[in-house]
């Protein structure tokens, strides 16, 4: 336990030598078998899967509404948005609460899995697919150890209407 | 007798005719005598006397003439009943052999009967070993049928007692069966809490989650704080690292109670399945013996039943078998009985036989002596009818030892005799001549002799008869020794005098 605890403050220490570094941190979770990541500035908090009331004629990646102390807070399943296939069986499923100033969208994920640091250098470009489908709500993919993490940018994710059901949940 | 009144009256009238002179002379005559006084008297009386004499001469003359026609007559009678007994002899001898031929008939039978009892004894001798053999072998299975029927009632014990362990096996199978199924409930259990044990470890992972999405908040704050909030988001990612590691630690508890669960219940899966087939298998194996038991238990009922009849019939064959002995024994006793009556009945049959022989042979000497009687008499009365009686007496004596030497008055009563004393020295042979037939045949001699004496008035021939027939002394000694060699007397049959003895020749 000391042992930790050395090691935290050790980290702590390097934050406050390397604040000058261009870094970036990021939230990152998992949708089906792959792992994506949003900026955590774009996150207001994480929660469970809470209890939702569903909104008819909706689309059917909206679950419903949900209660945030006392805050109606419109919950979608990013998998359904997203056309990925969810995992079989997790019990880590959560809800990413993101601030899209001026409204708040509540997004399910299959598990919330860690925050990171990455340096700006460590991030790559979108790549070119030819096709008509603009991949406009990926920001970069950032290289890890052994796989690739999409960075994903929520607010470019949705659509018009999307925003229309948020504003009149809102 | 009606037969001689004829006779007598005749002879009657000759004697009066003789004696009516001879006593009127006699009167005259004893008159003469008495009354011879003087000498006229005498002279008188020799008158008297030389007329009387003539009387005298007459009737004695006339007396003897009448006698010798008398017995002339009477000897004429005698040879033909002579002549009828010599027939009857004849008939006699042959009667005498055929009785010989039956006696010998019946003796070899009698032979034969007591070979064939004999025999019959044997067998049945050898009938009473194998009977006495039955009787032992009898008792003895009796008494192995009685053994047999003992052990096959401790096997019907034995049998019962192992149905009854079979029970008792059954019985503590089902035992082990609620008492493995009751050990299949307390593992069951252990699942239960294994179980629990796990659902506590899901409100652990519950609780790491939640810790998790904690630190995921608390460096969204920090990261709102800025420069500020960069220590803290150190801290919340390392309780973020930390509620990981609970995580996995809880997870990998989660893993290996679920293991534990599952190998405890596919081991409880296992005993249970194959203890209860095992059971299963050893409840039918105890069925099947308890079954195997049972039919054991009918056979051996019906074993110590049979084996019962067995022993039941084993001593009716015993005391049937002993019945059987008894009987034989009585059989064999009444054959032995049978025999000796049987020898006796031989015996009885040799006697016979002897007796028979000599009734033959005493045939053949009476039909010889009737036949030299006979011839006697015939001579005599053929020189009777030439001569007057008186001389034919005389003539018959004398005459006969003229004409034949053997049958002289003189030789023929030592002929009889000697044929006696031989009969006497050869009985001791061939013949047995018992006391009472012995003194028959001296009154057959006796007889003979007084005809002879009789038609020739020699007294002195029947003295000698009497003197030569054999004594008493010699009866007894024939006797004895004919008691000594009455064996031979079935086997010397040809010691009888044959036709062809010189002593038949002459008669």
């Amino acid at each position: 336990m000391s042992d930790d605890i050395t090691a935290v403050n050790n980290s702590i220490q390097q934050e406050h030598e390397g604040a000058h570094l261009s870094e970036e941190r990021f939230l990152e979770f998992s949708l089906g078998e792959e792992n994506y990541a949003i900026p955590l500035l774009k996150v207001k908090e994480v929660i469970a899967v809470p209890k939702t009331t569903p909104i008819p004629n909706t689309p059917a990646h909206f679950n419903g509404i949900m209660n945030l102390r006392g805050q109606v807070i419109s919950v979608m399943d990013l998998r359904k948005k997203l056309n990925i296939k969810p995992q079989e069986q997790s019990e880590e499923t959560a809800v990413i609460i993101l601030d899209l100033s001026p409204v708040f969208l509540g997004c399910v994920v299959d598990s919330v899995n860690k925050v990171l640091s990455i340096a700006k250098s460590q991030i790559s470009e979108p790549p070119e697919i030819e096709g008509h489908l603009k991949i406009k709500y990926i920001d970069g993919v950032y290289r890890a150890e052994s796989k690739m993490i999409v960075l994903l940018d929520i607010a470019k994710a949705l659509d018009i209407a999307d925003l229309e059901i948020l504003k009149k949940s809102a | 007798m009606p037969r001689l009144s004829l006779s007598v009256k005749l002879i009657l009238s000759f004697v009066c005719l003789g004696l009516v002179p001879s006593a009127v002379g006699w009167y005259f005559l004893s008159n003469g005598i008495h009354s011879i006084e003087s000498l006229d008297q005498l002279k008188s009386f020799q008158q008297t006397f030389s007329q009387s004499k003539w009387y005298l001469i007459g009737g004695v003359v006339i007396f003897f003439g009448a006698a010798s026609y008398y017995i002339r007559n009477q000897v004429t009678k005698v040879v033909g009943d002579l002549r009828q007994v010599r027939q009857l002899s004849a008939q006699f001898v042959s009667s005498g052999d055929d009785i010989k031929q039956a006696a010998d008939v019946g003796l070899s039978v009698t032979n034969q009967q007591a070979s064939f009892i004999q025999e019959t004894v044997a067998t049945l001798n050898e009938i009473t070993a194998m009977v006495n053999r039955s009787v032992e072998y009898a008792s003895k299975s009796t008494e192995r049928a009685e053994g047999t029927h003992r052990i096959a009632s401790e096997g019907k014990g034995v049998v019962t007692q192992m149905t009854s362990a079979m029970d008792e096996i059954n019985l503590s199978n089902n035992d082990i069966m609620t008492q493995i199924n009751k050990s299949n409930q307390e593992i069951s259990k252990i699942v239960d809490v294994i179980h629990e044990i796990s659902s506590k470890t899901t409100v652990i992972n519950d609780i790491v989650f939640q810790t998790k999405l904690l630190s995921f908040n608390a460096s969204v704050e920090a990261a709102r704080a800025g420069e500020h909030g960069k220590g803290f988001a150190v801290v919340a990612e390392e309780i973020g690292n930390l509620a990981a590691m609970s995580g996995q630690a809880a997870t990998e508890i989660s893993a290996m109670l679920a293991d534990s669960s599952h190998q405890v219940e596919a081991v409880v899966k296992d005993t249970s399945s194959s203890i209860g087939r095992l059971i299963e298998v050893g409840k039918s194996k105890v069925e099947s013996g308890v079954e195997i038991a049972n039919r054991c238990e009918q056979v051996f009922d019906e074993v110590v039943a049979n084996v019962g009849e067995v022993t039941t019939m084993m001593s009716e064959i015993s005391a049937g078998s002993r019945e059987q002995a008894d009987g034989v024994s009585n059989i064999t006793q009444a054959m032995t009985e049978l025999d000796s009556a049987t020898h006796e009945n031989s015996d009885a049959a040799n006697r016979s036989m002897e007796a028979a022989h000599q009734v033959a042979q005493r045939a053949k000497s009476l039909e010889s002596l009737v036949g030299r009687v006979l011839a006697r008499l015939t001579a005599a009365e053929k020189v009777g009818s030439v001569d007057d009686g008186f001389a034919v007496d005389e003539g018959v004596v004398s005459d006969d030892s003229h004409h034949s030497p053997s049958t002289s008055s003189e030789s023929q009563p030592f002929h009889v005799s000697e044929h006696h004393s031989g009969w006497d020295d050869e009985g001791t042979a061939d013949n047995v001549i018992p006391m009472h037939e012995a003194k028959e045949d001296f009154e057959e001699h006796e007889f003979e002799s007084k005809v002879e004496a009789e038609s020739s008035a020699g007294a002195e021939s029947t003295f000698e008869l009497k003197q030569e027939t054999p004594s008493a002394d010699a009866f007894d000694e024939s006797e004895d020794m004919a008691s000594e060699d009455k064996v031979a007397v079935g086997s010397d049959l040809g010691a009888v005098p044959a036709e062809s003895d010189p002593r038949f020749e002459d008669i």
